[in-house]
């Protein structure tokens, strides 16, 4: 598909978004009940699930403990049915491990860490249906499982996708696009500090155009931020109110 | 085969057939031969220590390749049954490990298992609250109840094969397992029908026991 | 105080609660948890459904393939059951190949398929011998708390009926498959067999539907499966002692059940505009 029909004469994209515009994210925090902290995100049609334990114990080896701070533990899955083509190995081939490091480096930045050493903080996200920008909202899902969980954040961290096309930047890039060919940067952001934790680029567009790209997905990081920040309050003042309440 | 098939193949069983371990059978129920070890009890594994009881390790061997999914849900029967007979509380942090060999498949291989894994324990000398005795049974094409089916039958094809475990001491059922749809009232025949062929086992485990210590005697 | 019991003595803990004929969260002895039921909600698969029982959360997606049937069954298609219990739904998950639980339910479900308990398999085949569906029906469990395999065979047959595949035919003289996107449909002669729970306490108790920490402290574990008013499938595997007395008692309850869970498959399958073919 050629870059084109990605953006339309009138300046709108294939599913009729305008190039800075986000896709509608929904999020509910505390859904399960065996975990320590859980969260079902929803950025489009892209869905993830994350559940977080700990921090405890480290289980198996004992080598992997650390004796000045927190051993992050992060698993990526997606579920066989999430694409369009059957998933053979929902984990454990080389992309999903890939993503699971990426997670653990990420986190490891945000998590205060030294608060907990010799323990271990598990953190493992699900994706049940896959439409672009699975490693954003599997880092917006995995954080709002952990403020559901409870543990200690230097500050949030927030994801987002942008991409490239006919010289226009895209922000929050879905499958259609992202599989169209065109560039897609991944940033994720701590976004009371502005500092960037993960950042990675997959096709090739012109230095020059890298500042402008950029800047749109931090932009969309800072406005998925504002709204997971609005879903996180209300969660937080619905469970002091029943806390009350009892 | 007009009549309904109303007794179990032949029994036949060979105690202490491995040296090393602590208790080890041979068993054969017509064309059916299954093997099985006891191990036990011996140190756990510090994951799989239990604090109150002993943790049964079953390892359920088919006859040829590696053990698949189908296996897993074998050993998980034998296991879970095992779990029942097995005073496990007298042995807190230890493991018994409980190996299955199939030798010959005859049909009906869950039931000679679970028998020759009874047989196996009892040569290993663990304290048992009680005996098991398995009977699987067949029904056919024509609602026909076959009682300890052999291979032939079984490849004919059925309705419904169901395996059934019982206690020594009340007859109790212990484990049901059904391949198979069957109404409910011949499920409940196929069962009274296995329980009373479950006697003619616990009997021949009678004549097992009797047969060896009478060898050890002289 | 009652914490540190329950943590302390666990079995004393429930076996109190067991003798006022009332469990730690509330229900009686034989009422079961409340049940909810989604179906279409993953648009990535041809069928979805996501079943709760309680805390007990299961995913079915199901992903239909075009294969050549098996040699020795040319007239049957495959449906290929697998249960996933990822190390997010449980702390008691262990990361790595799938544990015994799982290749335990996979195979129970194997067999209720291989028994066309389900569905009767032949209505999967399009070409004797050369052309046949086969559904890889994947069961996500993402939280677990007891009663997996009801929970599972809910999801199921919930996810079969909203299958939704491209209506496609053989082609005698082209020998090849003619399929029309546009056209959907779903299958016919989806039966509903509901699995129902029990563990079994030593003192012959019964309780149904059991949470994860019931499960881990009863003596026995049974599962029936009915279809309608008639038993399809019993499954004891091993635990403590039965008497015929206390199987009726399950019958009665595990009826009492599937009339339920029917309702409930039927009110979330039905609006879904698919007609389903001959």
């Amino acid at each position: 598909m050629s870059g084109n029909e990605l953006l339309s004469d009138q300046g709108l994209r294939i599913d009729g978004r305008k190039p800075n515009e986000l896709r509608r994210i929904r999020c509910s925090l505390g859904i399960f009940s065996q975990a320590d902290g859980s969260a079902y995100l929803e950025q489009g049609n892209t869905k993830v699930l994350a559940a977080v334990y700990g921090p405890h114990e480290i289980r198996g080896s004992k080598s992997k403990a650390l004796h000045d701070k927190a051993f992050i533990n992060c698993q990526f899955s997606t579920a066989t049915f999430s694409m369009g083509e059957r998933k053979r190995r929902p984990r454990g081939d080389r992309k999903s491990t890939e993503m699971s490091t990426h997670l653990e480096e990420t986190f490891s930045a945000a998590i205060r860490t030294e608060l907990y050493p010799r323990s271990q903080i598990d953190i493992f996200v699900e994706v049940l249906q896959a439409d672009g920008g699975n490693y954003t909202a599997c880092v917006n899902a995995a954080m709002m499982a952990l403020v559901d969980a409870g543990v200690p954040l230097k500050d949030t961290v927030v994801s987002c996708t942008a991409s490239l096309v006919k010289d226009v930047p895209l922000v929050d890039v879905n499958h259609v696009e992202q599989s169209g060919g065109s560039p897609e940067l991944v940033v994720s952001i701590l976004p009371n500090s502005g500092e960037i934790v993960y950042m990675s680029l997959t096709q090739r567009f012109h230095i020059d155009h890298l500042s402008k790209v950029l800047d749109t997905a931090i932009k969309g990081c800072k406005d998925i931020g504002a709204i997971l920040n609005e879903i996180m309050k209300g969660h937080l003042t619905k469970l002091d109110t029943s806390l009350q309440a009892s | 085969m007009e009549t309904e098939e109303k007794s179990i193949r032949a029994l036949k069983c060979e105690q202490s057939v491995l040296s090393r371990a602590d208790g080890s059978v041979m068993f054969s129920q017509g064309n059916t031969v299954v093997m099985a070890s006891v191990y036990g009890p011996l140190e756990a594994k510090i994951q799989k220590e239990l604090s109150d009881r002993m943790y049964i390790e079953l390892n359920y061997k088919p006859k040829i390749g590696m053990p698949g999914v189908a296996e897993r849900g074998k050993e998980k029967l034998i296991k879970t049954t095992c779990n029942h007979i097995i005073l496990t509380n007298l042995h807190p942090r230890t493991a018994v490990c409980i190996t299955v060999q199939e030798m010959q498949d005859g049909g009906t291989l869950l039931a000679a298992s679970i028998n020759a894994v009874c047989l196996a324990l009892l040569d290993s000398g663990l304290p048992l609250q009680c005996l098991v005795a398995a009977v699987t049974c067949l029904v056919d094409k024509k609602d026909r109840i076959v009682l300890d089916p052999c291979i032939n039958t079984v490849k004919e094809g059925y309705k419904a094969m169901c395996t059934f475990a019982f206690d020594s001491q009340k007859y109790n059922m212990i484990l049901s397992h059904c391949e198979g749809q069957v109404p409910y009232q011949l499920f409940q025949k196929a069962m009274e029908l296995c329980q009373k062929a479950s006697h003619v086992i616990f009997d021949f485990y009678r004549q097992a026991v009797l047969r060896k210590f009478s060898k050890e005697l002289l | 105080m009652a914490t540190d019991h329950k943590t302390l003595q666990p079995l004393e803990f429930y076996k109190t609660f067991l003798d006022r004929k009332t469990r730690p969260d509330g229900r009686s002895l034989l009422e079961f948890r409340r049940m909810t039921l989604n179906a279409g909600s993953i648009g990535t698969a041809d069928g979805s459904a996501i079943v709760k029982c309680g805390n007990t959360a299961i995913i079915c997606g199901i992903k239909a393939e075009l294969v050549a049937p098996e040699r020795d069954e040319p007239q049957k298609g495959l449906i290929i059951p697998n249960v996933t219990l990822p190390s997010l739904c449980s702390s008691h998950i262990k990361s790595g190949p799938p544990g015994e639980t799982a290749q335990a339910a996979t195979q129970f479900i194997a067999e209720l398929v291989n028994n066309n308990i389900i569905m009767d398999l032949e209505t999967l085949c399009i070409k004797n011998s050369k052309w046949s569906w086969v559904l890889y029906c994947d069961l996500l469990c993402i939280n677990l708390d007891g009663s997996l395999l009801d929970a599972c065979v809910m999801a199921l047959v919930a996810a079969l009926k909203n299958l939704s595949l491209p209506v496609v035919s053989y082609d005698e003289e082209m020998d090849k498959l003619i399929s029309n996107i546009e056209d959907k449909m779903g299958f016919h002669g989806i039966k509903q067999p509901v699995t129902s729970t029990f563990s079994l306490f030593e003192n012959g108790i019964l309780i149904s539907d059991p949470t994860f920490e019931e499960e881990q402290l009863a003596a026995g574990v049974i599962s029936i499966t009915m279809e309608g008013t008639s038993v399809t499938h019993l499954y004891k595997p091993g635990g403590c002692t039965l008497n015929e007395k206390q199987v009726k008692k399950l019958m009665q309850q595990s009826e009492l059940k599937t009339k339920e869970v029917v309702k409930l498959i039927e009110e979330a399958c039905s609006p879904m505009g698919v007609e389903p073919i001959d």
